[in-house]
């Protein structure tokens, strides 16, 4: 049975499997948060909402923190502190693996901003918030050409099923036509 | 209460995906492990009609069998030849 536990190498297995994780709730979150920006899932349940939002992103980042310490506690590929805090320093593909440290100080950055909405202001905030998409991006392509089980057919896939609603809420975003603000319709009535 | 159900899905799915990881991907056996046969005692007839018996070792199939440049210890009369594992072994992660 020792032996057996001995030849499981589970902290690898657990780095894959919250990686995988963080993907997916960082996914969920910015569906989310284009779905209340667009109003498609209407105006009613907008506090809800932003607390289920709130509560993915910091779920996200738990489980990158669980990540990077399964990671550290490998036995074989020796990732060292600065490899998995500072963007550049680790010796196995540097530049895929920083994406994914840059995009996890980002989504710490934009967790963050939440609590400091009312010191950064509304447009602050909007503004600071723009980087959910740099996360989203750096997220995904850290788990595109470094991740272990996204290779081959199953790359594609998840990309194209994170990429997908993503793009279509962002164009709907865009192309929709904003909601009237309250005070201009309290001002025209 | 979302916060706990977030966790408990997050936590859960690790879980989950761990599992089927190591269902999916059983770790690769080490190398000397692969390498060792089964040692056996076979009868060998030489020229001049002597027989002698040989200690050897039965490889799994696919693997090659390992060479040694001294003298086999069965014909010195010596004690069983070793299997020694010729090359090191590269640890790496399988996916």
């Amino acid at each position: 049975m020792t032996a057996v536990a001995a030849s499981v190498p589970i902290a690898w297995l657990v780095a894959r499997a919250a990686g995988l994780v963080a993907l997916g709730l960082l996914t969920l979150s910015t569906w989310l948060g284009l779905s209340m920006s667009t109003k498609l899932l209407g105006t009613r349940r907008m506090k809800s909402l932003l607390a289920w939002h709130r509560t993915l992103v910091w779920t996200g980042l738990s489980m990158i923190v669980l990540h990077v310490l399964a990671l550290l506690a490998d036995p074989t590929i020796h990732f060292g502190l600065a490899a998995v805090t500072l963007p550049f320093a680790a010796p196995w593909h540097p530049g895929a693996v920083a994406a994914g440290v840059i995009g996890g100080w980002l989504m710490l950055i934009v967790a963050l901003s939440f609590r400091a909405r009312k010191w950064i202001g509304q447009r602050g905030w909007r503004r600071l918030h723009y980087l959910s998409f740099a996360v989203f991006g750096l997220g995904l392509g850290h788990a595109l050409f470094v991740g272990t089980d996204l290779r081959g057919l199953g790359g594609p896939i998840v990309a194209a099923l994170a990429l997908g609603p993503t793009l279509w809420l962002v164009f709907l975003r865009i192309l929709a036509p904003p909601a009237p603000r309250r005070s201009r319709l309290a001002g025209a009535t | 209460m979302h916060r706990i159900w977030a966790a408990v899905l997050a936590v859960w799915s690790t879980l989950a995906i761990v599992a089927v990881l190591a269902w999916t991907h059983p770790p690769a056996r080490p190398y000397a492990v692969q390498q060792h046969g089964t040692p056996a005692v076979i009868m060998v007839r030489g020229k001049n009609g002597a027989q002698h018996l040989a200690h050897v070792v039965i490889l799994p199939a696919g693997t090659s069998a390992l060479t040694t440049s001294g003298p086999s210890g069965v014909a010195t009369g010596g004690s069983a030849p070793q299997l020694i594992s010729a090359q090191p072994q590269a640890v790496t992660h399988s996916s």
